[in-house]
């Protein structure tokens, strides 16, 4: 734990160049990366085969429970909750709560999802249509609804898992309950049962509600919006007008094919750009920022901070609303549209007033790209500044005394004292910070909406959009131009690439407390 | 010795400059964004730094009768969609969070690591990617006409998830606490609400926090959900004052004074906040 404790290992490199060092932890991170990728690829085959063992012994249980239950435990496999309620009045209340699950389920099966899992297959095929009603009216018909279908077959697996589990563990409490009646105890009460629920299976009672909302409104619309990469549902297929159906892998045909392709490999390589320097720049001045007010001779350091973190606490829809007005452009205006091409008119008399300025945001795309990116800077940086500032409170004093002793400069203490310290904390959050600017929303959206647009092999393409932007534009921006296939390819591309970042997160954090350098 | 010491005043005078010169640029647009809110000019075109006269003029047009087209901007309105939408939300996010956080952190069990790499694993999908689904899960009940609770559950039920900074805090809460409660005969439930949370006041502050300020910043979910003007949350509603802008803007300073109405209350839970914040991301990372 104890830095004076220990031989101080990790200052083995301390003669080194800095260079060295850097080189060094680069060929590191990626070989670990590397192995990291294997490792799960690896891992693969062998969690399937534990999943089908897994399987493969519930089954056997749920035999040899029959085998050797009597007829109540057996009554249970077709009478949920048989094997309970009929034991004892004791066991009534969960009896009856598996009786319940069985009716809701069945009754569900018949009337709510089955109809529309049988027309899982084709995601429908009667169009709504006019036509005479069994009175004998001409009425609009109600067809098939390709999307209702589709959220209603998912949901409508969801709860058959649910109730897979339900019915193993009613066929188990019926057993046990078999099992302490031969056995000559006495059942346990409800009392003792509630009691259960309250201490050893507490963890059950809790994570109900959240489970049951993270799968209802994260895990069914993510499956379902999956499932939408592998049918045509675009605007030529909007239900209930027109149905959509399965189509195999042409999304993604589509999406790397000829004309999205090439967008979709330039909004790709935009997209990191943007992230790597969203997330260095504020890295960087963040740092120095909280190095310089940290500073021992600095005074009014609340100030100072309190005036950056003002920044960050206005609300970022202001903030970036504001900016893109304080840097708008309009041409062939009498007079300036954006407050800031009208300041530095007046003060530093740049541009005419008759082009109406520079056009910062909308024009050209390397301006707008470099604009972006500052403007992130303004916004973003104070938050870094602020985890520093705690982070820099944190560097034992003792490090600093010896280095002084050793004889070290104030950029040598930088380079071997404060930087590897930060790095350290702050090293897993900054992938997980790039893996939020990849996927940070709001920042283009509201300044540039993804724009300047140029016209590209007759798709339109955003010099500033992101991966996510670009899914929006496709999908919700303008639904009678929507393209919900191809907005879940990029969505699933757009993950796999998170995903592959996170890997290194977990590896590299991981990889830091095996060593426990600064602990 | 001298040298030494004018030197240091060197330096410290230079970070003054550079100090002073980056806060002035950091608070010149917020600044100018509450000059544009007092001031007189209407629209953003003739908006120099400093406006031409002050008037609380844009301020009243926020409120029922300020305003002649008061109805097309129902500001008020908005604010409170958004509290109603942000109390409801944050209640039972806070909730979810604490109950996750509570059975991952103290009770151990055959899916617990399954679940937190399951919610891992979740949280790497773009948010958006469901949310498309959900828009058109929540048509398809009928949630449109009225869809403010829809969008509350949108928010909270899926809270779960973000459990990682409060189970972190429960992890520091010694485990001696729960065992000698256990000793007492009490049970887990009640070790959780007596116990437990009593002793968590400052991360439970913080998880209220965010998650009450949470709504109050989204607009993307809420620009999707909501698709008349007076059930708008405040951020896509402020967005009407610039977005429909006929060259020159006649709501511009309107937008600034609804900008700055909504900032006040925010910056001060953010300046209360902070000191979490800075726990959040380098306390959570020095345990690894």
């Amino acid at each position: 734990m104890e830095n004076s404790t220990q031989t101080t290992p990790t200052w083995k490199l301390y003669n080194r160049p800095w260079y060295a060092k850097l080189g060094m932890g680069f060929v590191n991170y990626f070989k670990n990366v590397g192995l990291m990728i294997w490792g799960v690829l690896k891992a693969i085959p062998v969690k399937l085969w534990a999943l089908l063992l897994a399987i493969g012994h519930g089954f056997q249980g749920l035999w040899y429970r029959f085998k050797k239950g009597d007829w109540r435990t057996r009554m249970s496999y077709l009478i949920m909750g048989f094997g309970d309620f009929s034991r004892s009045p004791r066991h009534f209340v969960i009896g009856f709560f598996y009786l319940a699950v069985e009716a809701l389920f069945v009754l569900f099966l018949i009337f709510g999802g089955g109809p529309f899992l049988l027309k899982f297959g084709t995601l429908g095929t009667e169009v709504e249509h006019f036509g005479f009603n069994a009175a004998g009216e001409y009425v609009k018909i109600d067809g098939d609804n390709s999307l209702k279908i589709l959220i209603f077959s998912i949901a409508t697996i969801m709860l058959a898992i649910f109730f897979i589990v339900m019915y193993i563990s009613n066929t188990k409490s019926a057993f046990k309950a078999q099992q302490t009646v031969e056995s000559g105890k006495e059942l346990s009460t409800f009392k003792q049962q509630l009691n259960y629920a309250l201490n050893d299976g507490y963890h059950v009672t809790i994570l109900a509600l959240p489970i049951f909302g993270v799968l209802l409104m994260t895990v069914l619309p993510l499956i379902c919006n999956i499932l939408v990469a592998f049918t045509n549902y675009n605007y030529l297929h909007l239900p209930p007008a027109k149905l959509f159906t399965w189509t195999g892998f042409s999304a993604f045909k589509t999406t790397f094919g000829q004309s999205y392709g090439t967008l979709l490999w330039r909004t790709l390589g935009w997209t990191l750009v943007w992230a790597f320097f969203a997330t260095f720049t504020n890295f960087f001045f963040g740092m120095f920022l909280a190095m310089m007010i940290n500073k021992k001779s600095i005074k009014l350091k609340i100030f100072w901070r309190t005036c950056f973190v003002i920044v960050i606490a206005v609300p970022d829809f202001v903030t970036l609303m504001m900016m893109s007005q304080f840097f708008s452009f309009a041409k062939n205006t009498s007079t300036y549209t954006g407050a800031f091409n009208h300041i530095i008119h007046e003060w530093f008399n740049i541009g005419t007033e008759n082009d109406g300025g520079i056009n910062w945001l909308g024009g050209e795309p390397w301006l707008a790209r470099t604009m972006v990116i500052i403007i992130n800077l303004w916004r973003g940086m104070p938050f870094t500044m602020l985890a520093t500032m705690g982070i820099l409170m944190n560097i034992p004093a003792e490090l600093y005394e010896s280095s002084r002793i050793d004889g070290a400069g104030p950029v040598r203490r930088f380079i071997s004292i404060t930087f590897p310290y930060i790095m350290f904390v702050m090293g897993p959050q900054l992938i997980t910070t790039f893996t939020g600017n990849i996927n940070n929303f709001n920042v283009i959206f509201f300044l540039t909406g993804g724009g300047p647009t140029t016209n590209i092999n007759g798709v339109s393409y955003g010099a500033t959009n992101l991966l996510i932007t670009w899914l929006f534009s496709l999908t919700m921006q303008d639904r009678t131009s929507s393209r919900y296939n191809i907005g879940s390819v990029i969505g699933i591309f757009t993950f796999l690439i998170t995903a592959f970042l996170a890997l290194i997160v977990f590896n590299s954090s991981k990889s830091n407390t095996q060593e426990d350098t600064f602990q | 010795m001298i040298g030494l010491r004018s030197k240091r005043i060197a330096s410290d005078v230079t970070i003054y400059i550079i100090l002073s010169v980056m806060v002035a640029i950091w608070l010149f647009p917020l600044v100018w964004l509450v000059l544009r809110a007092f001031g007189t000019e209407v629209s953003n075109t003739s908006a120099l730094v400093f406006p031409k006269g002050y008037t609380l003029e844009n301020f009243k047009q926020l409120f029922p009768g300020g305003a002649s087209d008061y109805a097309q901007f129902p500001y008020m309105t908005w604010i409170l969609n958004t509290l109603l939408i942000a109390l409801g939300s944050c209640t039972i996010s806070t909730l979810f969070v604490l109950m996750v956080s509570y059975a991952l952190s103290r009770m151990r069990f055959k899916m617990r690591k399954k679940l937190m790499n399951i919610a891992l694993i979740l949280g790497l999908f773009p948010g958006f990617l469901s949310m498309i689904t959900l828009y058109f899960m929540f048509n398809l009940f009928d949630f449109t006409p009225n869809n403010r609770l829809g969008l509350m559950f949108a928010y909270s039920l899926g809270a779960g998830t973000g459990y990682y900074i409060v189970k972190g805090f429960f992890d520091t809460v010694p485990l001696a606490i729960d065992e000698a409660a256990r000793i007492d005969g009490a049970t887990k439930n009640r070790i959780f609400w007596t116990m437990i949370i009593p002793l968590s006041k400052p991360i439970i502050i913080y998880t209220i926090l965010t998650n009450f300020i949470g709504p109050w910043c989204d607009y993307i979910m809420a620009s999707v959900f909501m698709t008349k003007t007076k059930y708008y949350t405040v951020a896509v509603g402020i967005r009407q004052f610039i977005d429909g802008l006929t060259l020159p803007g006649t709501h511009f300073a309107r937008f600034c004074a609804g900008g700055v109405l909504i900032s006040v209350p925010i910056v001060i839970l953010f300046l209360i906040m902070q000191k979490f914040y800075v726990e959040g991301i380098t306390g959570g990372a020095a345990k690894g």
